[in-house]
């Protein structure tokens, strides 16, 4: 049996990141938690899309699932053609650069695919919500409010987003 | 020619890298915490695993409060409806576009065991340095401005 392993590989939980250990085989992809020994296994079949994406000194692999759920793991150090070959081979999936954008602004598109929230600037993306982040979710004039539910493991967490929605004139 | 000019300035002003090889190399960055770039003026906010760049120039005030064992920074940001300045409005390419208008962060005051400082230092620092930011960038501003009139 064929299979990748990498060490110092996070895992996006609740806006934060768990360090663990990654291993890929054949058909899954297991990431163990450092701290809680927890262990998460991804099925490669229920795999829709496979990206990965450019951090400052490091690249993150990012999975779409095919029930509109979303896996993020970073820390990888220059393997991502390894990894894209692993991913070819063992997965059948062409491991593409999904580039985030760097413009630095304020107002972008906002496409809802799956459980996840995308705010693009043009079409590249800048950043991406789990919708089963948000604890609550109000709407007053022009303007939608979410709240997040609170992970006390984060240093800095995100609590709270308005986003201003301009009335289109028709 | 001059319409190129202007053009051009405005792009200079408002956008924050190039690309992702522009980003300060700095453990904040990584470590998804709140972090002020000085040399491109621009604040790189953690949201949910992606340090999300924001130019100097879309923020409109900020604004930081303790209440109990937790700090809060509130970051409200410039979008139509609200009072732009003249310059800014001009930016805005796609009035259709939503607008992120306000976020939160949040940070406790309580030290672990072998912390050196609270996490909520980091609110309380990048509070200070966007403050600082913002005068340098408006100040600059406002002497452009008074050169083209």
């Amino acid at each position: 049996m064929d299979f990748l392993e990498f060490s110092s590989i996070s895992a996006e939980q609740r806006g934060c990141m768990a360090s663990g250990r990654l291993k890929l085989t054949n058909d899954t992809i297991i990431w163990k938690s450092d701290k809680t020994g927890k262990v998460e296994e991804i099925s490669a079949d229920n795999i829709e899309t496979a990206n990965y994406q450019r951090f400052v000194g490091h690249f993150g692999l990012r999975l779409f699932m095919k029930n509109g759920s979303l896996h993020r793991f970073t820390g990888f150090k220059e393997d991502e053609k390894k990894l894209a070959e692993f991913f070819k081979k063992h997965y059948k999936l062409e491991m593409l650069e999904k580039e985030l954008s760097m413009r630095g602004w304020n107002w972008g598109t906002v496409h809802f695919n799956g459980d996840i929230l995308s705010f693009d600037i043009n079409d590249k993306c800048a950043f991406e919500i789990p919708l089963t982040n948000v604890s609550q979710c109000t709407t007053g004039k022009n303007e939608v409010t979410l709240e997040f539910h609170q992970n006390d493991d984060a240093p800095v967490s995100l609590i709270e987003m308005r986003y201003h929605i301009p009335t289109t004139e028709a | 020619q001059s319409g190129g000019k202007e053009a051009e300035k405005i792009r200079k002003s408002t956008v924050s890298y190039k690309g992702v090889n522009q980003m300060p190399r700095e453990p904040e960055v990584k470590d998804l915490k709140l972090y002020v770039d000085r040399k491109y003026e621009t604040i790189i906010m953690p949201i949910f695993g992606i340090p999300v760049p924001f130019h100097i120039s879309t923020i409109k005030n900020i604004s930081q409060s303790v209440e109990g064992d937790y700090t809060y920074l509130r970051i409200n940001f410039f979008h139509p409806g609200a009072t732009m300045g003249k310059n800014e409005s001009g930016n805005y390419s796609s009035p259709d576009a939503t607008f992120l208008k306000e976020v939160t962060y949040r940070s406790t005051n309580t030290k672990e065991p072998g912390e050196i400082s609270p996490p909520s230092s980091n609110l309380n620092t990048a509070f200070r340095l966007i403050k600082e930011v913002q005068k340098r960038f408006k100040t600059r501003e406002a002497e452009e401005r008074e050169k083209e009139d």
